[in-house]
């Protein structure tokens, strides 16, 4: 039985997914000084992220659900695959990887926790994982919800092919179950305006969640 | 086997009606005699036996084996089948009546399997009977705005329900599959609102039970 249904859709998907400019703010901060590492991009897409990993000296795989986007995105990482996470075994890419970027993908997976724990595998004992991944409880969709607004919208946190949905506490809860503990949290938070003050409430204002983690000891 | 089809292979076995959902449907469909019904996400039949009792030919489709193997003692036909797989199973087969109970949740492009039912499986004239949990019910209103949102094993917030519905877009995914709501035999809560709760369901029905008829 083949779930082809799904890499049909992310094959097809007429919006290109792409890191939007928030988001890409938050997470290269975390990501500026690493040089000569071995990153895995999972979700890779086009490449569009790893490309910029690779040239600050790192050696990136890439790894996406998308054929399309593989192929694009061979042309600017060291190593590319197609891969469905979630019926597929890890392909033949070495282990030992000193970070792996898992950007706007959790949301994607049905089971989200079994995918990060086969990840685990091929990270260095004292690697790091980088999770982003929207809240589905920012104060503002917690607003709309209350008057009974919930649709399905390209682009948006409720977005028809997010399957799963995380909140800071229940993301933090998959983390921890995983043996991960977070080091550096780099939240998108909205309102932008005050934000100094928002962040102190991740729950409520990050509306995408950035965090780095990495093995208890 | 994806991790997706391994879920449900003993996860079915465990799926029944709720008393009160399992009343709602039942009230529409106890008087249905000699039609053709496919029951999509039969489980183990428990649906569809009352309705064979009554003289209809059911079919049932699951996407767990262990399942299937005791539906097969109790439905007219029943098969193993993943609705978003590759299979053709059910090819242009007709049916007078579809049943789609607690299925489009755990679907990844529900609007899709029922565009293609409606095309393919649904007799002129036939029905599809829809039921799945309103996530917007008033109470669960109250617990996003309190910051209450996490997967459970069972219930409304199964990790396996993978989308979700609430009054405007059920109706609107009816619609755009070229269907008609006939009667709507929601379970409410709480039960005492009775009929004056059934006339808001985006907010009081806890589970939608839905006729729809082709257009």
């Amino acid at each position: 039985m083949s779930r082809s249904i799904i890499a049909d859709y992310y094959n097809t998907k007429k919006i290109p997914f792409g890191i939007s400019g928030d988001r890409r703010d938050k997470i290269f901060p975390l990501l500026k000084d690493l040089t000569d590492k071995k990153i895995l991009e999972v979700g890779c897409a086009t490449g569009y992220m790893g490309e910029k990993l690779r040239k600050q000296g790192n050696y990136v795989v890439g790894l996406d659900i998308s054929k399309k986007d593989v192929q694009k995105a061979k042309k600017v990482l060291d190593q590319v695959f197609v891969i469905d996470l979630e019926s597929e075994r890890l392909p033949n890419m070495g282990t030992n990887f000193d970070l792996i970027l898992v950007a706007e993908v959790v949301e994607h997976l049905f089971e989200p926790e079994l995918v990060i724990k086969k990840l685990m595998t091929v990270l260095k004992p004292n690697g790091q994982i980088l999770i982003s991944t929207p809240n589905f409880l920012h104060l503002y969709n917690r607003y709309k919800m209350l008057c009974g607004k919930f649709e399905y919208v390209e682009e948006t946190v409720i977005n028809k092919s997010h399957v799963h949905f995380f909140t800071y506490p229940t993301l933090k809860k998959s983390l921890n179950s995983l043996g991960l503990k977070i080091i550096k949290e780099n939240h998108v938070i909205f309102p932008r305006t005050l934000a100094s003050i928002w962040r102190k409430w991740p729950e409520l204002f990050a509306y995408q969640m950035v965090v780095l983690c990495e093995r208890y000891e | 086997m994806s991790q997706i089809n391994q879920h449900y292979q003993n996860k079915a076995l465990t799926y029944c009606l709720g008393n009160r959902r399992g009343e709602k449907i039942w009230q529409i469909l106890s008087g249905y005699k000699g039609k053709r019904v496919l029951d999509l996400g039969c489980s183990t039949g428990y649906i569809g036996r009352d309705l064979k009792k009554n003289g209809n030919y059911v079919v049932g489709v699951d996407i767990s084996k262990p399942a299937i193997i005791k539906a097969k003692n109790i439905l007219d036909e029943a098969y193993v089948l993943d609705l978003e797989g590759n299979s053709n199973l059910l090819g242009k087969k007709k049916f007078d009546l579809i049943i789609i109970a607690e299925l489009i949740e755990h679907l990844f492009l529900p609007e899709t399997l029922i565009q293609n039912l409606v095309r393919n499986n649904l007799a002129n004239n036939g029905e599809i009977l829809i039921s799945t949990p309103n996530f917007l019910h008033f109470i669960n209103r109250v617990k996003f705005l309190l910051g209450k949102f996490k997967y459970e094993n069972s219930g409304m917030f199964d990790k396996s329900h993978i989308h979700f519905f609430t009054y405007t877009g059920l109706i609107g995914m009816i619609r755009s599959a070229n269907l008609n709501v006939v009667k709507e035999n929601s379970v409410i809560v709480p039960r005492l609102l009775g009929k004056v709760g059934a006339r808001f369901p985006s907010l009081f029905a806890y589970q939608f039970v839905i006729l729809a008829k082709k257009l």
